[in-house]
């Protein structure tokens, strides 16, 4: 952390369950949420500021959410729309790499991206998601995810006869 | 926790499923559970990638009457094949289509067909019609569509009698247009058509100029300027069967398109009036079709005219020059492409020389100027399509494939329907 540098200032943040994470300004206003509450307080009140509390974030959460923004404080972030447009190998091997974790922390990082308004972590994170039900059949979804599957034959019968008039625009 | 779904943000869900495609999305994900298919039926992200096709009377019925009325879908999209568009079917109207397509459909008249695309509203933002009829084309209609929010409109194989429903749409982005080759009773509908798209800020243009003898010179010349006029404010250019050099080189000089896609016929000197244009810093990506003779000039002076490009397709050249071509292409260290691809067009016996050579045992020793550590492999096209087999190394990635094709390039057809392509790709070139 880069606390020496006066152009880039120490930030503390407490987690819902009271752990205090120290990082410098230029990480933590990558986050949107963060970056509103920061501007409100004017120029010059980043020194005398206080811990910022994040009452949606535990611990374990914003762990990951620091080791990510520090990573990305340099680096300009593709836009959702580019990441769309782009292939698995468009993503950076570091990006891959952070997320490989169990679905409960991928939830939880990505409620904490979605509360921090951290935009390109979303992306990604919501990606990882998506790319975890592409090509996999319904059952196999519903027992990845833990979902009850709650269709009798009869009205996936009827889905089924209305998909017969669908198709790909 | 993952098991809770519905807790998630509506925002997080609409991004998760915003990265599925169709298939992804309406024949697995929507069978998951009833709040999934629930999601995404009511989801507008996902509902623009489905529409519902109505082939004939029978599906309008069960559609219209059975589905609609139960399925909580919103189907936004609507693709008509071949129906008699003098039938009425009122609950299918009563939906609010953002974008419809009409096929293979016949109309007494002009104003009949005016009547019918009523119908739809005026809430329609993108509207296809190919390959209908107006029975009675001379038959005039007196009134335009009001489409205020109209961004596509593609009209293909259409009769020049319905053109006159058409108003100037101020909001229209796209444009897709192809001009009635023969047949057309009144010439004048067409140039009308086109002014009155002249000065509008579209984005997008396509128009495939399907005969260069149908219509009068001064016609051409006209729709040419009106072109050219739209051409500052356009990102996406493509002209299909454009021969005529003065207008191609107006059109290079002012666009600042990133995509233009030309493809000449076969007797146009493409080639040398390439060299005659000035430098464009603004496209990433061209296609030209049947280029006939490629020389080594003609592939430096593109290089110093287009220092931008990314992206280079070279198609339907003749078999005896791509080799020649992918070597020029090579030849030049300079090139930095991300893709560039070579499609060759040959005759069916021809076809047969690829297939030896899938027999020899190191086929990159026929193409020496690949290089010692560049490898192609020739692969025999099956019953799939596109198949393709892909070679690639640090420096190389080449993807070769052939299609089966029906017709012998002529030069006086239009070969873009008639023929199919042998494939030579060079991707990620470095």
């Amino acid at each position: 952390m880069d606390i020496d540098r006066p152009s880039d200032p120490q930030v503390s943040v407490v987690s819902s369950d009271g752990t205090m994470f120290h990082t410098t300004l230029k990480s933590i206003l990558l986050s949107g949420t963060i970056k509103d509450m920061i501007e409100h307080i004017g120029e010059g009140g980043v020194e005398n500021m206080g811990a910022i509390p994040l009452q949606n974030v535990d611990s374990k959460t914003l762990e990951i959410v620091i080791k990510w923004i520090e990573h990305h404080k340099d680096n300009i972030q593709p836009t959702s729309e580019e990441i769309k447009d782009k292939t698995a190998d468009f993503i950076d091997p570091w990006d891959e790499n952070f997320l490989e974790m169990d679905l409960d922390k991928l939830y939880n990082l990505i409620t904490a991206a979605n509360y921090l308004n951290i935009p390109q972590l979303l992306w990604l994170s919501t990606r990882k998601i998506a790319m975890l039900i592409k090509n996999r059949t319904p059952q196999e979804i519903r027992s990845l995810f833990n979902i009850e599957d709650d269709w009798t034959p009869q009205e996936i019968e009827a889905v089924q006869k209305e998909n017969q008039w669908c198709e790909e625009k | 926790m993952f098991d809770d779904w519905n807790n998630l943000p509506d925002n997080v869900t609409r991004e998760i499923f915003s990265y599925l495609n169709f298939k992804d999305l309406f024949l697995n994900a929507s069978f998951v559970c009833q709040s999934w298919y629930d999601y995404i039926g009511k989801s507008k992200e996902c509902m623009d990638k489905v529409r519902l096709k109505i082939e004939g009377w029978h599906d309008l019925e069960i559609i219209s009457d059975i589905l609609l009325r139960n399925s909580p879908r919103i189907y936004n999209s609507l693709i008509f094949y071949n129906l008699n568009a003098e039938k009425k079917f009122p609950y299918l109207l009563q939906r609010r289509w953002k974008d419809v397509k009409l096929t293979q459909m016949k109309f007494i008249s002009a104003k009949k067909f005016y009547e019918y695309l009523k119908e739809f509203g005026e809430d329609l933002e993108s509207l296809e019609i190919e390959r209908i009829v107006i029975i009675k084309g001379d038959e005039m209609c007196d009134q335009t569509l009001v489409l205020p929010k109209l961004r596509h409109l593609k009209l293909k194989q259409v009769p020049t009698s319905a053109f006159q429903v058409f108003q100037r749409y101020p909001n229209i982005k796209s444009l897709h247009f192809d001009i009635p080759a023969f047949g057309s009773k009144r010439r004048e509908d067409i140039t009308d058509f086109f002014e009155k798209f002249r000065d509008v800020n579209l984005k997008q243009l396509t128009i495939c100029r399907n005969s260069l003898y149908g219509l009068p010179e001064t016609a051409h010349k006209l729709i040419e300027s009106i072109i050219i006029s739209m051409t500052a404010t356009l990102d996406y250019i493509e002209l299909k069967n454009w021969g005529y050099c003065h207008t191609l080189e107006c059109i290079w000089n002012a666009m600042k398109a990133k995509y233009f896609s030309i493809n000449v016929c076969s007797h146009v000197p493409i080639t040398r009036n390439l060299l005659d244009l000035s430098p464009n810093t603004y496209l990433k990506s061209f296609t030209l079709s049947l280029l006939i003779e490629p020389e080594i000039e003609w592939f430096k002076r593109l290089f110093l005219l287009t220092p931008n490009l990314e992206e280079l397709k070279i198609s339907l050249i003749r078999k005896e020059v791509v080799y020649l071509a992918a070597h020029y292409l090579r030849k030049l260290k300079v090139l930095s492409y991300k893709s560039c691809i070579i499609e060759v067009a040959c005759e069916e016996h021809e076809l047969d020389e690829f297939s030896e050579e899938e027999e020899d045992s190191d086929p990159g020793s026929n193409y020496n100027f690949l290089g010692p550590n560049e490898v192609f492999e020739l692969s025999k096209f099956n019953e799939r399509p596109n198949m393709v087999k892909r070679y690639k190394d640090e420096k190389l990635s080449i993807d070769f494939a052939y299609v089966y094709y029906r017709e012998l390039i002529s030069r006086e057809t239009n070969i873009n329907q008639h023929i199919r392509l042998e494939k030579l790709s060079f991707d990620n070139w470095k």
